[in-house]
């Protein structure tokens, strides 16, 4: 158990130095970053109905940050 | 020390403030929006019919269902926001109860009556926090429906580093389900109630990797225990457990064409749960912009799973664990979306018009699958919708 902890902490320190190591994007670049169809979800409308309904007639569901309820939905 | 002038070069000056002003561009801090937002959205969701010649009782006419959507989006001050979210849908039509083994050992599909007539309410609220260098959401909200009620909660936090090149993200939400089936009645001849929860957690971190690119990993979990049995398909027989692990790893990208003026984003999950049921699910968008504030965004979408370890299309004998099920859902199979969509914005209005088709089928899948379930859906889904901003 303690060498999975280990190599965990290991794992997430390299990540975070690979990361930290990336080419970094300064805020004067970033004119297509921020353009809104580069948002992570552009319709967060759409995006709710959407999720519900796959959730309602697949097996799998999940993945998304957003809260929600079950439904009895057939 | 000599106090020391710099000299500054008023077109960088310029340029830089312009560059700061742009929304999103700003390295001081996250806000909320600088003005409210109200939209709207009419949808008409049509399943297919079920196939007469594999039908064994009940109605081959399938789920009609419209949806009401309203958001309100609103500013508290610089750092607070407030949103409310309400759904309404009226369902109409019949739906699958299971399978049964038909005349020549072939799987025969028994549906519903086609006189189920119900509605569901959906509202929620969320209040989202901005710091230096982060946000904070909390949510609550509500479903009702005549024999199903969720009450469920959410929080998030996401937290900028190494100057917004990269960030992370925390979520956890909970829900508590109450079901009361119609028509069906308890030992003591009352109202058959059970309940069911769910407490779901996901980290996920983001990383800028060009002037033009994003890219977005994440694990996600959800532990559901209760009653996960569907109360309408346990009459003809469904028994599933008492608890499911699920967990998820999703990938996702974002990548800007200035030439074509478009962005393409891709996106992909895979899941497994301890019923045995694994799937991939990837996702496929190009949104295009062109004159007159147009913006045409078709997508396309993959989605295949296997059968869950108590699942098949009928039962010749009971199994060990007691657990047995033919809905469906819980098949192998694979199915193909392909969405079109369409934004006009005119100044402070936008009009939106999508349209989906949705088919599954086990010919889909890349694995082969030997019996396709005569319940697979089939649906198309047409939405309307405006935004305004204040």
């Amino acid at each position: 158990m303690k060498t999975h902890s280990a190599r965990f902490k290991v794992g997430l320190i390299l990540l975070l130095g690979l990361l930290s190591g990336c080419v970094a994007v300064q805020p004067w670049e970033r004119e297509y970053l921020t353009k809104p169809e580069m948002l992570w979800t552009t319709d967060s409308m759409e995006a709710t109905l959407e999720e519900h309904v796959y959730f309602s007639k697949e097996a799998s569901s999940g993945g998304s940050t957003s809260a929600g309820g079950g439904c009895g939905c057939n | 020390m000599a106090a020391t002038k710099k000299r500054t070069n008023p077109m960088l000056a310029a340029l830089t403030t312009s560059a700061l002003a742009l929304p999103g561009l700003n390295v001081k801090a996250d806000s909320a929006p600088e003005a409210a937002s109200v939209g709207y959205r009419f949808y008409v969701y049509q399943e297919g019919d079920a196939p007469v010649d594999k039908l064994s009782s009940g109605s081959p006419e399938r789920y009609s269902i419209y949806v009401n959507q309203f958001q309100l989006l609103a500013p508290l001050n610089e750092s607070v926001s407030i949103n409310f979210n309400y759904i309404q849908e009226s369902m109409s039509g019949a739906s699958p109860v299971g399978t049964e083994a038909g005349d020549g050992g072939e799987s025969q599909l028994i549906m519903s009556a086609a006189s189920i007539k119900e509605s569901r309410r959906d509202v929620s609220s969320t209040v989202r926090w901005y710091a230096e260098n982060g946000n904070l959401g909390m949510s609550v909200g509500v479903s009702n429906e005549n024999d199903y009620d969720a009450t469920y909660g959410g929080i998030d936090v996401e937290r900028h580093f190494n100057k917004k090149n990269t960030s992370v993200k925390l979520a956890s939400s909970v829900s508590s389900d109450t079901l009361s089936p119609t028509g069906r009645v308890d030992e003591q001849s009352k109202q058959f109630t059970q309940s069911k929860q769910s407490v779901s957690m996901v980290a996920s971190i983001t990383q800028l990797v060009s002037a033009q690119a994003m890219l977005q990993t994440g694990f996600g979990t959800t532990l559901l225990s209760g009653y996960l049995t569907d109360p309408y398909k346990a009459l003809e027989g469904d028994v599933r457990p008492e608890s499911k692990n699920q967990y998820t790893w999703s990938a996702g990208a974002r990548i800007f064409f200035a030439a074509q003026d478009a962005a393409m984003h891709i996106g992909y999950r895979y899941y497994t749960d301890d019923w045995n049921i694994n799937s991939h699910a990837v996702k496929l968008s190009w949104y295009q912009n062109i004159k007159y504030d147009i913006q045409l965004i078709p997508s396309l979408r993959y989605y295949v799973q296997t059968e869950a370890e108590f699942y098949d299309r009928y039962f010749t004998t009971a199994r060990s664990d007691g657990f047995f099920s033919t809905d469906y859902r819980l098949s192998s199979y694979g199915a193909i979306s392909a969405k079109l969509k369409y934004v006009q914005t005119l100044k402070r209005f936008s009009y939106t018009a999508t349209i989906e088709w949705y088919d599954s089928s086990a010919s889909y899948s890349y694995r082969n699958i030997s019996f396709e379930s005569p319940g697979l859906v089939n649906y198309v889904m047409f939405t309307t919708g405006l935004n305004f901003n204040f």
